[in-house]
């Protein structure tokens, strides 16, 4: 073996062995897998109340269309809600706080652009109030503070005590000797770590879908990179502290600024930026576009039926598909209308998440979550796509209604229904994986010039 | 550390203030646009304009600005119309960002989150500091009894946190109360007082480690890493706990259930019919049921249809109002021993950003819907019969009486919020005092 290599094993024995070690990763494998398991039973909750949602809908659908007074496909359409449920991914245990932001379902009426159902957030809110343990909680803001009580002294003690001058001497270079400790702290941290996310990812089983391989190979290609990119910065500040106790209070100052203060500034940029828009315009076209519903529409059914000849009530059959067909016409005006008043509204946000998703980028700890949370699909702008989703599924509910109405016949199958599939990114892991291992190879050189350049100057206690 | 909070108390309060200021302005042109459209709306049928509806604002926190809680969370206008068939519209909540306080940056997250930190750079040496100067071993040797000792130390540390840390803070609160709700100066004294309760709590369980450990920098490392994992972990757990253990109804399952609801209102059964006519002949003994109705039946069917289903409504709101409260007691209980989590509670309770005051304003536009609707069909009811003539000139009357607005935040629901968490916080100050003060008297005595 190397003396690199043997170095390494020292390190990390030493580490491991300590009392601080064995609690530090003991604490992190706990810690991992509660958060995993109460993830996984958060998100199975999710994906029960979007079920739910959806068969509750599709019960009155069905009922409506068979009670005394029957409605036709088209009127069910127009008037009643059609739910889809929002899929969620078996990654989204790891990422629950997410969850509670996005709609579990959308309600669908071809009168209406499609409505996300009330989130967990707005229906039981204490939850947005104090946060959520997640993984993704857990290894953007609890892992560097486990790494720093790791390693916050890990040359630091060497400086103050007069030791690392003795130390280089014998180790093979000052570039060893740092990754040789960079690389103990990250064992001690996987050690608890690597455990507990494999218990974490064996519980998304109990949701539904399997979890693909890729994706738990990524998520722990992305915790690795995380906690050796956590271990570099903290052995980094080690190196440049005189004392334990200065780098730990640099330490702890860094992690108060990368993991709370930059997200929640970058967050409030975002909104600074991109605030809501004027509700009123949109209240008053939404207002204006009602009387098309209520009141004679001829002038916007006649426009209507230009756009979709096919359609044109004088040309049906009888007088009952004339009816329906005008119907069918106006509610495509209505929708017309209604989704234009909303669509600054739409942009804003969609522009606002866009934003958000870039900044993001410039505070490390969240590199992590939004890696797992683009796998989960629950990044900031999943709640666009869904929405998108649903929009899809409205044609596809309004072509399903429409071919009775074209003499094609009834639509094979039932009721159109939807859950849709998760639509997991694996870029922003991969970025953040990449990422994370710059900042360990930038920590770890600067550190390593700091011991060549600084490794004799005098101790406090030389002083 | 006093500049370094006073630039962070002025950062986060005037972000917090910037945001109140969007949002109570966004408040007073949405409640005047709710009001103007209603006055300027055509007579249409009564019951028409019960589906039409009316648009409301909800209203900001009354210290929203030091303390938004929930604010974010929640929606911030809604429709209210007959059968309240319209449950999804509002301004719905958007993004929530991944961090505590779900994104909000003010001084409530500043008081709860960010000083305790300098609580613990400011006393974590108190005991410790006289051991490694050795100043300790000469007041043991000197006799000191541990009572004085005990009481100058805890009046120390809270002169050193009220100072340096509390006061600061306190003063940009006080100049934003100034100059946004000059009214609201009582309840910001009781939310300046749930924060210094949290701060002493912080102040004395880092007493405690500062007489259990015998070196400076290990007391400050371990009070830094307390102080990390008691705010971003003990909160999050127990609001993750508690929403794990309960389970509020789906949205979905509910809003079909309430359009089954409105849609029975619109159900002319004989048996409501029976109803209707009875309710008439209860007010008109003269009508024996023969004959053309004193008042239009189809109108007091409405009223009578529309009263079951907001009683139905009433119940529904209820049984989603006791599972939101058994979750955000199952927090607070749960959050027991992080200080931060405790007084975020607290503090959003006070500032009235929290979900009781949320629900009491829904309460209130509930309220005013089944009046407004019950009072369109009423109207329906008894003037009907002539035709719509009168109808523009009392719609007119109607419109341009003043809306009523929600009930300002009363102190009893301020205080029955913050009870439990104020509570935990004196049992948490306690614990602290009692620990500081047992190590201390077995340190003097031990050196006796």
């Amino acid at each position: 073996m190397s003396a690199w290599g043997q170095l390494l094993r020292l390190e990390t024995r030493r580490l491991l062995r300590s009392p601080r070690g064995r609690a530090v990763s003991a604490a992190l494998f706990v810690a991992t897998a509660a958060a995993g398991l109460l993830g996984a039973r958060l998100a199975a909750a999710h994906v029960a109340a979007g079920q739910a949602d959806l068969e509750a809908a599709r019960a009155r659908v069905e009922a409506r269309m068979r009670g005394d007074a029957p409605l036709s496909p088209v009127e069910t359409a127009l008037w009643e809600d059609t739910v889809v449920a929002r899929g969620v991914a078996p990654l989204a245990a790891l990422t629950a706080q997410d969850l509670a932001a996005l709609p579990d379902a959308a309600a669908v009426r071809l009168t209406h652009p499609p409505t996300a159902l009330a989130a967990r957030a707005e229906r039981s809110p204490a939850a947005a109030l104090l946060g959520t343990f997640d993984v993704a909680w857990l290894l953007s803001l609890v892992l560097p503070l486990a790494v720093l009580g790791l390693g916050y002294d890990a040359l630091a003690r060497d400086r103050a005590r007069g030791n690392l001058a003795a130390l280089l001497a014998f180790a093979p270079s000052a570039w060893g000797l740092v990754t040789a400790r960079v690389g103990a702290v990250t064992v001690a941290a996987l050690v608890g770590l690597g455990p507990g996310l494999a218990v974490a990812l064996a519980a998304t089983g109990a949701l539904d879908g399997p979890l693909a391989a890729t994706d738990a190979l990524l998520v722990l290609l992305l915790a690795a990179a995380a906690a050796l990119a956590f271990s570099a910065a903290t052995v980094a500040v080690s190196a440049f502290s005189a004392r334990p106790g200065t780098a730990l209070v640099a330490g702890l100052v860094g992690w108060a600024v990368v993991a709370l203060a930059l997200p929640l500034g970058l967050a409030a940029f975002a909104q600074a930026a991109y605030p809501d828009p004027d509700p009123r315009p949109e209240l008053d076209a939404t207002q204006a576009a009602q009387s098309i519903l209520t009141k004679d529409a001829d002038r916007l059914v006649a426009e209507e039926a230009r756009r979709r000849p096919e359609l044109d009530p004088e040309r049906a059959a009888d007088g009952v598909q004339s009816v329906l067909r005008f119907e069918r016409l106006r509610a495509a005006a209505h929708l017309r209308r209604v989704q234009g008043a909303g669509f600054e509204r739409r942009r804003t946000q969609a522009r606002r998440a866009e934003l958000y998703r870039l900044v993001a980028y410039l505070s490390p700890t969240t590199w992590l979550s939004h890696g797992l949370a683009a796998l989960a699909d629950t990044d900031p702008e999943a709640r666009q796509r869904f929405m998108a989703q649903a929009e899809a599924f409205q044609s596809q509910l309004a072509l399903h209604v429409e071919a009775p109405l074209l003499d094609r016949g009834a639509a094979p199958g039932g009721w159109p229904r939807l859950t849709t599939p998760p639509d997991a990114d694996r870029t922003p892991a991969l970025l953040g994986a990449a990422l994370y291992a710059a900042l360990a190879g930038l920590a770890t050189a600067l550190a390593a010039r700091r011991l060549d350049r600084g490794a004799l100057t005098p101790a406090e206690e030389d002083a | 550390m006093t500049a370094a909070v006073t630039a962070l108390a002025l950062a986060f309060g005037l972000a917090g203030a910037g945001a109140y200021q969007a949002r109570h302005e966004e408040h007073e042109e949405l409640r005047t646009y709710g009001d103007e459209r209603f006055s300027v709306q055509s007579a249409d049928h009564p019951h028409a304009i019960a589906h039409r509806g009316y648009v409301v604002s909800r209203p900001p926190p009354v210290l929203g600005f030091l303390d938004a809680g929930l604010d974010g969370a929640l929606g911030r206008w809604l429709t209210l119309d007959a059968h309240r068939t319209r449950p999804l519209e509002g301004a719905r909540v958007g993004d929530l960002t991944r961090a505590p306080g779900a994104g909000r940056l003010d001084l409530g997250l500043l008081f709860t989150l960010v000083l305790p930190g300098f609580v613990v750079l400011l006393v974590h040496d108190a005991v410790a500091g006289e051991r490694r100067r050795g100043t300790f071993a000469m007041l043991r040797a000197a006799g000191l009894q541990p009572g004085p000792w005990v009481a100058a130390k805890l009046a120390g540390a809270a002169a050193r946190v009220g100072l340096a840390v509390f006061l600061p803070a306190a003063l940009v609160a006080a100049a934003l109360t100034a100059a946004l709700a000059s009214d609201a100066w009582p309840r910001l004294v009781a939310w300046l007082g749930v924060q210094a309760l949290g701060l002493a709590a912080w102040a004395a369980l880092t007493l405690a480690l500062s007489a259990w450990v015998r070196d400076p920098p290990r007391a400050l490392g371990m009070g830094l890493m307390g102080w990390g994992l008691l705010t971003v972990v003990i909160p999050p757990l127990a609001s993750t706990a508690a929403r794990a253990a309960t389970r509020p109804p789906p949205p979905g399952v509910l809003s079909a259930r309430l359009a089954t609801w409105a849609e029975s209102a619109h159900a002319q059964t004989e048996d409501l019919r029976a109803r209707a006519i009875r309710d008439v002949r209860r007010r008109h003994p003269e009508w024996d049921g023969n004959g053309d109705s004193p008042e239009v039946l189809d109108a007091v069917m409405l009223r009578l249809a529309d009263r079951e289903v907001a009683e139905r409504m009433a119940a529904l709101l209820d049984q989603l109002a006791a599972e939101q409260d058994r979750e955000a007691t199952l927090a607070a209980a749960l959050s027991f021993a992080s200080p931060g989590g405790l007084a975020q509670l607290a503090g959003s309770a006070v500032a009235a950003s929290d979900l009781a005051q949320a629900r009491l304003a829904e309460a209130h536009y509930e309220g005013y819907r089944r009046e407004l609707m019950a009072w369109i069909n009423r109207w329906w009811a008894e003037n009907g019969q002539g035709g719509f003539d009168a109808w523009s000139d009392t719609l007119k009357d109607l419109s341009s009486a003043p809306r009523p607005t929600p009930p300002r935040s009363p102190a009893r629901l301020a205080w029955a919020g913050c009870r439990l968490p104020c509570l935990l916080l004196l049992v948490l100050c306690a614990v602290g005092g009692a620990a500081f003060a047992l190590e201390s008297r077995r340190s003097l005595r031990g050196a006796a």
